[in-house]
């Protein structure tokens, strides 16, 4: 919402010391936060000043009356300045602006020294029109040094209303009052504690409202005088013209056939409208909301709504067949909305139709079947309170926010439609000469139902202590009927303001006291928590897995877990890998990344590659994060359980079975070390420090080298992931070194499976080594042999490591030569040489049985 | 050249025989360089449809046209053919590399591991550790971790929080949806709906942490990221005030950023508090002076004395009723603040950016913790 400064001053007596930005401070303090302070900017640059004339010569013998002006502009901009001017209003006196050589007027309009009827002009004498201000042109614009005080060469920019402060205050979605001047104005007296003048109250006495409840505590908590400044046009409906009773056969009804979607409507029609241009003052004001001029019917309901909060619509009397009605739409209507749209309508659409068919969205938009134009001589005003859902539902179905919605969504006060009525009636009158021949109303409006609570609770969520006369106060202050339930004061009956949807519960009471009183007076204490247990086993383990990596040298990074075909494509994935099923959004940041990932590599391939090009690294990069799989089923129903009690466990599961599962993985890619083995030696560090071995088998998988690449499992069998080398069209596609690895493996499996350290016993005698080699068939692994020898010997081996495998001339081609060293140690002696040598025939037993002969004395 | 040797060199028939022989040798090349010599003998300068190409010029101008496009197509051709066999031998040789390149993978865990290769210094991402820190901060309270999952059911996300389906507050987060707008399913814009499930599945009273990512439809610029951090804390117990919220929110501030800051709260709304409000960290650089004392220009807090930090207030009873907590007995507070914003201010982090990037000088900075 954007508060004009002169407009908000019309409204509360703000006090001679307030700025923009005090008042911005304590508006901020009560909750309207004010996001900035604007300048409304004037639609012209350059010395722009008041000049006041002193003298005009009348030129004779000129086909038009042509007038040769003194104008004082100040002895800063030269002093008297000879000024030609064609205007007739010109005299001797008036006070006038003066567009001096080098400014330049809307429409780039340069003003410059010429010469005409032999005379030199040194600048402009401007009309309203020229100065963008008004739409006036049939004279100069005369101003009224009484009305706004201004001294001869300022600029005229802030005389003409453009150098105002602008609040611009960001209102929450439950402050809906906020999104008019009278519910600012009211705040900003609540923050200043100075008087505020209710518009409402300030409209004709017995007209003004529709009964004491919408405004009747609501302003006299500060003082309303009822006389507001005159200078904007207040006038009430008592000095509208009247029209004879004949006419009244052209007074709309109004009907309410959709008590779901409104619960109020008047219509006021108005007959003798003419033409004519917003006076200037009414344009500024909503230039300066940021709104267009558009026609001055058109702008009074804007004005009147911007003032007041009550979206009001006019209709085209003579455009409307019948009475106008509140009602759903029916399946197949539809509607050309003011903006040019041809709109279907459902019958979950709120709309106003005559007797022929809908005319608004209502609450949201005009039809432009009725719409008013210039030749409109006869409107029907619409001022209606429609129920938010009904307004939201339109406007999200339709995906149209206009300022009507917005306040409607947010809550319109009920019971200000006919005061608003009143007050555009009044505008229309002055403006375009309208008169008032009847007003239909439907529809009462539900009252606020009283809240009970008790005066003590405010002080009791604070947490300090808050006087039942002050919460009586406050309550009062921003418009609440306040009554005691017992007499005692110790529990009161509230009543909130029409204004006030928002409160409905002692806590949002609690909020108006305490924001009021102020936050900077709460105390501070410190609560804690009791039992609690600290950080879980797998919490811990989560963090001992980040330190971990850490310190073995990998860099942590995180990804957005956008991706899409370009990178399963880029992995090399085949068409119907699995890690090509995933959850789409519906609305992504980009087309070409919809998907959630399902696997953690293809971002890290990103993040190297960016690195790359910052000619950072060669590194190891780490990610460790859920990954999305649909999950079957998720498609189901969607349930929505009740919010005003504790769901079921039966609805919760339902809820969950919504949902893609979200493992978490690890992704590590390695492009510093160039060795095959590395990204599976992470993975069997990490496994070891969770206390797990792990296992691994040869993988031809994406985005894998289909020879470099194995498959993890945990010693128990269960599938961990993938490690290995990469694929050499990968590496080539990110721009890697062709060797570069990659690991990603389900993080939560490994923290399932980590088990608590029971310790070994050490045995302290001394380690027996033996070192064998075999020659063995090239397809048989390594691992293979190693465990055969673990098998054979049994509990004195220690440790079998492989420390060389050799492929070449030296032995028959399809044979690989593996060298290993055997650790022998028993926990309570010393191995005697026979048990050495029984454990070495062990050991070439076993070897022999899956095929290994032993080669040579290593 | 003679025109009539001309002439002889663009016969068709030569021409068809230069291009049937040039097709036999590429589809006879076995290997790489075969190929590279194929493709010299046949498509090179001195091939004879090259040689052939040369002697246009020298042909009587009538019979120039025909014979360039006999040649033109014939030397597209052989390219296409060169371009489809250079395919298929590299696919062919690859293959074989990788055949020939295939180890024995379990070779990573039965050698000895006597010679790792180093790798540069490792670092945890600044986000990962200042999460720890928070909830390190927390469980020394006797707060516990609280945990939910990233894609989340609308339900918990919005109308659990007393966010109903039409309320503009729900549009007051750009959300991801996921699949079509009917799947109830979201990408959580906070990390609110923990609250929820903390509270569905804990016994009373709850004192929770939860860091976790959430979502927001925003482009990725200097300030703003589509994908973030937030920590929420939540307790509910007997007793608990607006004056307990404040205190521990000046606990975390002076944990994070230094003992005696304080916070600020200023009136707000978020529809799962009520009251609500926003919080503000006193600025820890110049700790305020830059209000009192003209001299000071701040560029921490751009002379405002206080940093945005997040959002606060005491649950919403309508939430608290919609997990069936009695609200004449149990009241409670919830607040909730960006991680990047925190790391940012605590470590003049200017751009969103370096966050998000995984740039390893950024991250290596901040070693294993904070
Ligand atoms: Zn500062």
């Amino acid at each position: 919402m954007r508060v004009p400064w002169e407009w908000l001053g019309e409204l509360v007596d703000l006090p001679e010391s307030a700025s923009a930005r005090s008042v911005a401070d304590a508006l901020t303090r009560v909750g309207l936060a004010v996001e900035s302070i604007d300048r409304s900017a004037a639609p012209f640059t350059g010395p722009v000043v008041i000049g006041r004339v002193l003298a005009v010569e009348e030129l004779t013998g000129l086909r038009k009356p042509i007038r040769y002006c003194a104008v004082d502009v100040g002895a800063e901009h030269g002093g008297t300045r000879s000024i030609i001017c064609g205007a007739p209003n010109v005299a001797e006196a008036a006070h006038v602006v003066v567009a001096l050589p080098g400014s330049v007027l809307p429409g780039g309009v340069a003003i410059a020294e010429r010469t005409a009827y032999r005379r030199t002009s040194q600048g402009m004498i401007c009309s309203g029109r020229e100065l963008g201000v008004s739409d006036e042109q049939a004279g100069i614009l005369i101003l009224d040094p009484s009305d706004t005080p201004m001294t001869v060469g300022e600029p005229a920019a802030r005389v003409l209303g453009f150098d105002d402060p602008i609040l611009v205050v960001g209102v929450t979605p439950d402050r809906g009052y906020a999104l008019s001047m009278r519910g600012i104005a009211r705040e900003v007296g609540l923050a200043l504690d100075v008087p505020f003048h209710d518009p409402v109250s300030m409209l004709h006495p017995g007209t003004g409202s529709t009964g004491t409840g919408s405004t009747g505590t609501g302003s006299t908590g500060t003082g309303s005088t009822g006389t507001g400044s005159t200078g904007t046009g207040w006038t009430g409906p008592a000095d509208a013209p009247t029209v004879p009773m004949a006419e009244a056969a052209i007074v709309a009804s109004a009907t309410i056939a959709a008590a779901e979607g409104a619960d109020r409507l008047v219509l006021r029609t108005l007959t003798g409208l003419t033409d004519a241009a917003s006076p200037a003052w009414l344009s500024r004001r909503l230039r300066a909301c940021g709104m267009r001029s558009i026609s001055a019917a058109v702008d009074i309901t804007n004005y009147v709504m911007l003032e007041l909060g009550q979206p009001l619509h006019a209709f085209d009397r003579s455009r409307v067949s019948g009475g106008l009605t509140a009602r759903w739409a029916v399946a197949g209507e539809r509607l050309q909305t003011l903006d040019g749209i041809v709109r279907e309508l459902s019958p979950a659409d709120l709309v106003i139709a005559d007797d022929r068919g809908p005319l608004a969205l209502a609450g949201v938009m005009g039809g432009a079947s009725s719409e008013v134009t210039a030749d409109t001589e006869a409107v029907i005003l619409e001022a209606a309170h429609f129920l938010p859902v009904a307004i939201a539902r339109s406007s999200r179905r339709h995906r149209l926010t206009t300022e009507a919605s917005r306040r409607f969504e947010r809550g319109v006060d009920p019971q200000v439609a006919q005061a608003a009525s009143v007050r555009a009636a009044g505008l229309l009158a002055d403006v375009c000469g309208a008169a008032t021949v009847g007003v239909a109303e439907a529809g009462v409006p539900a009252v606020s139902a009283p809240i009970v609570i008790a005066a003590g609770h405010p002080g009791a969520v604070a947490g300090m202590p808050i006087g039942a006369d002050e919460v009586r106060s406050r309550l009062i202050s921003v418009g609440c009927a306040v009554a005691d339930v017992a007499g005692d004061g110790e529990r009161l009956t509230v009543t909130a303001p029409s204004w006030r949807p928002d409160l409905s519960e002692p806590a949002d009471l609690v909020e108006e006291v305490l924001r009021l009183r102020g936050y900077d007076e709460l105390p501070a204490t410190l609560p804690v928590g009791r039992g609690g247990r600290g950080f879980t086993l797998r919490q811990r383990r989560r963090q001992q897995v980040g330190r971990l990596l850490a310190g073995m040298g990998a860099v942590e990074v995180l990804t957005y877990p956008f991706t899409g075909p370009i990178s399963w494509q880029a992995l090399g994935l085949p068409p119907d890998d699995e890690r090509r099923q995933a959850v789409r959004l519906a609305n992504p940041l980009s087309e070409e990344r919809p998907f959630l990932r399902t696997e953690m590599i293809s971002g890290l391939l990103e993040v190297a590659h960016r690195n790359n090009a910052r000619g950072n690294g060669p590194a190891v990069i780490v990610e460790c994060g859920p990954v999305m799989r649909p999950r079957p089923g998720m498609d189901g129903p969607v349930v929505h359980p009740a919010v005003d009690r504790r769901p079921t466990a039966a609805e919760c599961a339902a809820l969950d079975a919504l949902l893609p599962e979200q493992p978490l993985h690890l992704g590590l890619l390695d492009w510093s070390s160039g060795e095959w083995a590395e990204p599976i030696r992470w993975i069997a560090d990490l496994a070891a420090d969770l206390g797990c071995t792990i296992a691994v088998e040869p993988t031809a998988d994406a985005p894998f080298h289909p020879g470099r690449a194995a498959l993890v499992r945990l010693a128990g069998g269960q599938v961990l992931g993938h490690a290995g080398q990469l694929h050499p069209e990968v590496c080539a596609a990110y721009g890697l070194p062709p060797a570069s690895g990659a690991a990603e493996i389900d993080l939560d499996r490994l923290l399932d499976a980590a088990t608590e350290v029971i310790a070994a016993p050490l045995s302290s005698h001394p380690v027996a080594k033996e070192d064998l080699a075999f020659v063995v068939a090239d397809d048989i692994a390594s691992e293979v042999v190693a465990r055969a020898i673990r098998d054979g010997v049994g509990p004195l081996i220690e440790s079998v490591t492989l420390f060389d495998a050799y492929r070449g001339p030296q032995i028959p081609a399809g044979l690989v030569s593996l060298a290993f060293t055997l650790r022998l140690r028993a926990p309570d002696r010393t191995l005697s040489p026979a048990e050495i040598r029984a454990a070495r025939q062990a050991a070439l037993d076993a070897a022999a049985r899956v095929g290994a002969q032993l080669r040579e004395e290593a | 050249m003679d025109p009539q040797q001309a002439a002889l060199l663009v016969e068709p028939d030569r021409v068809a025989a230069a291009l049937s022989e040039a097709l036999a040798a590429i589809a006879a090349a076995a290997t790489p360089p075969d190929l590279a010599a194929t493709r010299q003998l046949h498509d090179g300068d001195r091939s004879p449809l090259a040689l052939a190409n040369r002697a246009l010029g020298s042909l009587p101008p009538s019979e120039r046209a025909a014979a360039g496009a006999r040649i033109g197509a014939a030397r597209t051709s052989i390219r296409e053919a060169l371009l489809a066999r250079e395919g298929l031998l590299h696919q062919q040789w690859q293959a074989a590399t990788l055949r020939a390149e295939r180890v024995d993978v379990t070779e990573a865990l039965t050698r000895s591991e006597q010679q790792r290769p180093r790798v540069g210094r490792g670092g945890r991402h600044p986000l990962s550790t200042i999460a720890e820190r928070v909830a390190e901060v927390f469980t020394a309270l006797g707060y516990e971790v609280a945990e939910g999952p990233e894609v989340e059911a609308e339900w918990f996300t919005f109308d659990a929080l007393n966010i109903p389906a039409d309320h503009p507050a729900r549009s007051m987060q750009d959300t991801f949806f996921v699949t079509s707008g009917e799947s109830g399913v979201v990408l959580r814009t906070q990390t609110s709906p923990i609250q929820i499930r903390a509270l569905l599945a804990r016994p009373l009273p709850v004192y929770v942490i939860a860091p976790g990512r959430v979502y927001r439809t925003d482009e990725l610029d200097a300030t703003h990221t589509p994908v973030f951090h937030q920590v929420e804390g939540l307790a509910v117990d007997r007793g608990i005030t607006m004056a307990d919220l404040k205190g521990t929110l000046d606990h975390l501030a002076q944990a994070m950023f230094g003992s005696g800051l304080v916070t600020r709260l200023r009136p707000s709304y978020f529809p799962f508090t009520e009251p609500s409000a926003e919080v503000d960290l006193q600025c820890f650089a110049c700790r305020g002076a830059c209000l009192t004392d003209a001299s000071v220009a701040c560029r921490t807090c751009g002379n405002e004395g206080w940093i945005e930090w997040g959002g606060c207030g005491m649950v919403n009873p309508r939430v608290l009723r919609g997990v069936g907590i009695d609200t004449d007995t149990y009241s409670g507070f919830a607040f909730g603040m960006g991680l990047e914003r925190t790391l940012m201010n605590r470590h003049r982090i200017v751009d969103m950016r370096a966050l998000v990037e995984g740039d390893i000088r950024f991250t290596r900075q901040f070693g294993s913790a904070l």
